[in-house]
């Protein structure tokens, strides 16, 4: 249920466009693009509205969109010259294109070194002020321990522990999960504001 | 024709084109960006079987007999294929690039030679392409000009002047001989140099 409608049969193009975007953990950018281009097609295709919106209208927004990310410069840049913390960067600002109310971020800081976690995550804290609930998969815990309001910790699939940060933290369960898993067990964590 | 080339320069240029490029490139982000991907193929489908319908139906009118090896020869499938493949398929303007060059060749070796030596051609340049060429005539271009523009991306003209400059030496049994004096240029050491001068000018007295 999604804002008191059944979702489960609807194909994913219809989810966002009621409003639930996703960005994955290996980004998928469309290379043959610029970064301006691949936020076009979010806004050409996922927005509806009813009036009709001019092409400055929309070009405006994008760039809205791409300072807000700190990629304003690399607006005519093909994807395929962007580093890796600059795709995460895309990736989530293709997902902001759609103006989602939920923003479902898959792992997106990893692999990226300590200062690039901060960064993104102050691009996340940033959105989830702007009435966006921010569902986040991660194992960071530096990224877990900022960031979220409540955290579900799941392990083998099943949820093992609910809560604030420093409550799951403290939980007997969590703690052994992480002592005894190689593989951490995945963390999602939420920070609601809207819904 | 004309309104085939209108139809397909629009196309590119609109949300459509957007979409079905973002579709080509990857179909699972394209759908999680919201792009309604079965419809865009078969609006792709549907269009590009009009045209084709709009291209093949003018010759019928004007024959009086029809047999099938004429009207349904593969000579035509493969060479609206061949046509497209050889100009380019990510351009709407390939398409006419490779529709010009391969009529042109086809005509040229049916009249000279003969129409076997004709689809054998066009069967190697279709082999050719397809391996060295996949992006076409119009993907050829794109790269020489990327790669031009890139090679002068990475050389800004303060590099351009010499890195060594050896003076006074001569090449002898391959060995060097005689250098009176070397004159080594270090760009990284010079834009530091700028750079703190720079500054400097800068800086409020």
């Amino acid at each position: 249920m999604f804002r008191d409608e059944d979702i489960t049969r609807l194909q994913p193009h219809m989810r966002t466009r009621r409003g639930i975007a996703r960005s994955f953990q290996i980004p998928r950018p469309f290379k043959s693009m610029t970064v301006a281009e691949n936020l076009m097609v979010a806004l050409d295709f996922a927005v509806a509205t009813d009036e009709p919106v001019s092409a400055a209208q929309r070009r405006d927004t994008m760039m809205s969109i791409l300072t807000q990310m700190g990629l304003a410069s690399k607006a005519d840049v093909s994807v395929t010259k962007l580093s890796q913390v600059e795709l995460r960067k895309m990736e989530l600002a293709r997902a902001m294109a759609t103006h989602p109310k939920l923003l479902i971020s898959d792992e997106a800081m990893a692999g990226l070194s300590s200062s690039e976690v901060d960064e993104v995550l102050d691009l996340l804290m940033s959105l989830a002020d702007h009435d966006i609930t921010i569902i986040m998969i991660e194992h960071i815990m530096q990224a877990v321990m900022r960031f979220s309001d409540r955290v579900m910790c799941l392990d083998a699939g099943r949820i093992i522990a609910i809560g604030t940060p420093s409550e799951v933290m403290a939980n007997q369960r969590v703690q052994e999960a992480y002592s005894w898993h190689l593989a951490l067990p995945s963390m999602a964590l939420m920070r609601v504001t809207a819904l | 024709m004309v309104l085939a080339v209108a139809i397909s320069r629009y196309i590119q240029n609109s949300w459509i084109g957007r979409g079905l490029q973002a579709l080509r490139d990857d179909e699972l982000a394209a759908e999680c960006t919201g792009v309604p991907t079965l419809r865009l193929k078969l609006l792709a489908c549907a269009i590009s079987g009009a045209l084709m319908c709009a291209a093949g139906a003018p010759p019928r009118c004007t024959c009086n007999t029809l047999t099938l090896p004429s009207a349904f020869n593969l000579n035509y499938s493969v060479s609206a294929l061949a046509m497209s493949l050889i100009g380019g398929t990510a351009h709407w303007a390939g398409p006419i690039i490779g529709a010009i060059l391969l009529s042109t060749t086809q005509q040229l070796l049916t009249v000279t030679i003969s129409s076997e030596v004709n689809v054998l051609v066009l069967g190697v340049m279709l082999v050719l392409f397809v391996v060295a060429a996949p992006e076409g005539i119009i993907g050829l271009i794109r790269r020489v000009r990327r790669n031009r523009k890139e090679g002068e991306a990475m050389m800004p003209p303060e590099t351009q002047a010499p890195l060594l400059r050896i003076i006074g030496a001569h090449q002898a049994f391959r060995r060097l001989h005689g250098a009176r004096q070397c004159q080594r240029r270090d760009p990284l050491r010079e834009s530091v140099l700028a750079s703190s001068a720079r500054t400097a000018r800068e800086r409020p007295r």
